[in-house]
């Protein structure tokens, strides 16, 4: 899902980007390491619900009320370049197969797409139907398969080959609100709205046959709505946010004990994401406030101001050294 | 040549050549003022445009150059500014590509997509060495900034903001050193945003831009100033609980308050439909210090006034009042009378009843006390509306040894403390032998009470 890997960098400079999206219709770029605000991108009349970065670095996706807008992260222009249309209600969730070959969505009108981004051609196109509203789509490291949760509770896993789908329900009536697959293809995490993290180890995959789900654990990981879940570029550690106003970072060895990012001010943390060598996390929260962590210490090292009204949604992009 | 039968074009042209040939300058003010209506782009069918041209009301000439420096400003017709505003639109919509949703092709499962290809992955990257992070070199090599005590304010910014109405400012410091005074600072705020936080994002400014010494926030007010940068003292300092969008000044001066300044701390709110200076309503705003010492002054006033009133019931006791009360006689019974009450005498007057009963048992005759047999008057018990007081009086004997009669009396509660309070204030006033007698006698009786009950331990 991340898509920055060495040796892949184009024609974006190799800067750290950081973005943020949310309430306020605007999406703003951030300085990382000094907490600068260094261009802020127009998103009319629409609320930030997803961002995600081009595999290229090149541009932006944000997921927003009907549409997907995509905007070029070089450049002075703070319109988007690419508004893809044709939706109806939220679109929530958003992401891009690693050469950049598709896109993919997921919404409100209980279904998931491939958007076809070569030109002239619909053969990627694809649409996944399911009953109840989705609000989050991963893709399997092996490109192949869309992992797809909805407001009822069922995970899908839908093998783009075959179309063929499985489905599980970790636990009833809990909405499914955010899952990741680590960049190892090696674990599956679904956070719900009770709070609760289911980890799955994955098995198969890599042939034609679909991944197996291995139930591993159930954390009790929140107090409340659990929003976001993501693991960590080396697969080390799972950050969960939430409602209850933090954000708790887990060892993926036995996932226990784990780090709380918590402070005062900071209300729902709606999105998290990692530095390349897990040191440190950056979170979004509804105080309108975006912050960086240290993760051994749980201190506050960064902070960036100037939403206005809550963020909902957070890309991070960090840069190897060679 | 071939223009000439296009009328658009035709007057166009002969407006210019007004314009460009009259040495006076007449032709061009009068033209200017008329309302003619701009041709759009689209009145010009027959010519290319230059799309490029984007003044939609320059003359289309390449003679005449239009500065207007006759005083009379130019008023950009309506129709250019819209003309304008559509054309940004156009081009702002034209560089953004939109891809419409296209349901997938029927037949998918026959073409070959290997855009779904499993990507095998890679296990053995597991035991890598853990990638070294730019972010991470980044913020050690920056140590952490010393974090600008204005920084919240930062957010207030109108700059930053897209399509969130904004009030633009000039501010003159004045607190920085002379030369760099004459330098205004351009402020952009959000016109949600209170003078408090417009103060704050003004020093935000000036510590980030000119790196100057600040203080704390509340040791700053802003003024009205005059376009030059000079400060308008007449009128205090804006209110900082006020929002931004009510004020309509551009010009602004940021001053450090002084110790005077902030001890008045009067200050200035503007209403909604400010047009500057004539248009001031001035609200009042006590400090707190002010509140309570006029508090302090009430008071001050109530006690003397209480004391006025004491000094008044005093000199009009001699004053000659009535009032309606009740005597209780022997039996018990009351009957109403008139209780005439003065310096000299008090006289009791029986008020003429109908009933039989009364007329049986009430007190028939009228009396007169002179205040010289009047010894004294209190207050027997108090119930919830009547009161019961005594009026104790030296009988008419021959006797030499003084003896006291009393007489009872039931009143309303305020009537009867009234008339407890006159009797008293004359009886102090006099100071008639009988009444310090009577006071003499009551002391050796209290005083042999106490003497006989402790005899009897």
């Amino acid at each position: 899902m991340i898509g920055g890997e060495e040796g892949c960098v184009g024609d974006s400079s190799e800067t750290v980007i950081l973005a943020t999206g949310g309430y306020d219709h605007t999406i703003k770029l951030w300085q990382a390491h000094t907490g600068n605000c260094q261009r802020t991108l127009q998103n009319p009349e629409s609320q930030v619900n997803a961002l995600e970065i081009t595999p290229d670095r090149q541009r932006i996706a944000a997921a927003g009320y009907q549409h997907v807008r995509i905007y070029d992260i070089n450049g002075s222009i703070n319109t988007a370049a690419v508004n893809c249309e044709g939706l109806t209600k939220n679109v929530t969730s958003v992401g891009f197969q690693e050469d950049g070959k598709w896109m993919y969505t997921g919404g409100e009108d209980c279904s998931a797409r491939i958007w076809d981004l070569r030109k002239g051609s619909m053969q990627c196109q694809r649409i996944f139907q399911v009953s109840a509203p989705v609000n989050c789509v991963c893709l399997h490291p092996n490109q192949a398969e869309l992992i797809v949760g909805d407001q009822s509770g069922i995970i899908h896993i839908w093998d783009l080959k075959t179309d063929h789908n499985e489905q599980l329900i970790p636990e009833t009536d809990a909405a499914i609100l955010s899952m990741a697959v680590d960049p190892l293809g090696s674990f599956l995490a679904a956070v719900n709205n009770k709070g609760r993290c289911f980890i799955w180890e994955l098995g198969g995959g890599t042939t034609e046959e679909p991944t197996r789900l291995i139930p591993k654990h159930k954390l009790e990981a929140h107090k409340r709505h659990a929003l976001k879940c993501r693991f960590s570029p080396d697969s080390q550690m799972l950050v969960t946010t939430s409602a209850d106003q933090t954000a708790k970072i887990w060892g993926t060895e036995k996932f226990e004990n784990p780090q709380e990012l918590t402070c005062d001010a900071q209300r729902w943390v709606w999105d998290a994401a990692f530095s390349l060598d897990s040191q440190y996390v950056v979170t979004a929260s509804s105080d309108g406030v975006a912050r960086l962590w240290d993760v051994a210490e749980g201190s506050i090292k960064r902070e960036y101001t100037g939403h206005q009204k809550a963020i909902t949604a957070l890309a991070l992009e960090d840069v190897a050294r060679d | 040549m071939a223009l000439y039968d296009n009328k658009h074009w035709l007057l166009s042209h002969i407006r210019h050549s007004f314009i460009f040939s009259d040495e006076s300058g007449f032709s061009e003010m009068v033209m200017m003022d008329e309302d003619l209506r701009v041709p759009s782009m689209k009145a010009y069918p027959d010519l290319d445009q230059d799309e490029e041209d984007e003044d939609g009301d320059a003359p289309r000439s390449l003679d005449v150059n239009c500065d207007l420096d006759f005083g009379a400003h130019r008023r950009r017709v309506n129709t250019a500014q819209k003309l304008e505003k559509m054309d940004l639109e156009r081009k702002r919509i034209a560089k953004m590509t939109s891809i419409k949703w296209e349901d997938p092709l029927p037949n998918v499962a026959e073409v070959p997509s290997n855009a779904f290809e499993r990507k095998v992955l890679d296990n053995a990257k597991k035991d890598k060495v853990k990638r070294t992070s730019t972010l991470s070199a980044q913020l050690k090599d920056c140590p952490v900034l010393l974090k600008n005590p204005f920084f919240d304010y930062s957010k207030f910014d109108g700059n930053a903001q897209v399509g969130v109405p904004v009030k633009r400012y000039i501010i003159f410091l004045t607190m920085l050193p002379e030369r760099e005074r004459n330098y205004p600072l351009h402020v952009t705020i959000v016109n949600t945003a209170k003078v408090k936080e417009l103060v704050g994002l003004v020093l935000w400014k000036c510590s980030e831009e000119r790196n100057a010494q600040l203080e704390d926030e509340s040791a700053y007010a802003l003024h009205i100033a005059e376009d030059d940068g000079e400060v308008d003292w007449d009128f205090p300092c804006l209110d900082e609980k006020e929002v931004v969008s009510k004020f309509g000044f551009n010009y602004l001066a940021l001053v450090q308050k002084t110790e005077v300044l902030k001890s008045r701390a009067q200050t200035v709110s503007m209403p909604l439909s400010s047009l500057g200076w004539s248009a001031l309503a001035e609200r009042d705003e006590k400090e707190i210090e002010g509140a309570e010492e006029s508090a302090l002054q009430q008071q001050a006033m109530k006690e003397a006034e209480m004391r006025m009133k004491g000094h008044m019931t005093a000199m009009e006791a001699p004053l000659y009042q009535s009032f309606q009360v009740y005597i209780l006689n022997r039996v018990r019974v009351r009957s109403a009378v008139h209780l005439g009450i003065s310096g000299e005498k008090i006289e009791i007057d029986p008020v003429v009843q109908h009933k039989a009963t009364s007329q049986l048992w009430g007190k028939r005759k009228a009396a007169t006390y002179d205040i010289t047999r009047i010894a004294a008057c209190e207050l027997v018990n108090q119930r919830s509306s009547k009161s019961h007081f005594r009026l104790v009086h030296q009988s008419l004997t021959e006797d030499p040894t003084t003896t006291f009669k009393t007489l009872e009396f039931e009143a309303e509660n305020f009537v009867a403390q009234e008339i407890v309070q006159k009797i008293n204030h004359i009886l102090e006033l006099r100071a008639t032998p009988v009444w310090k007698e009577y006071l003499v006698t009551k002391e050796r009786k209290s005083t042999r009470r106490r003497s006989f009950s402790f005899s009897l331990k």
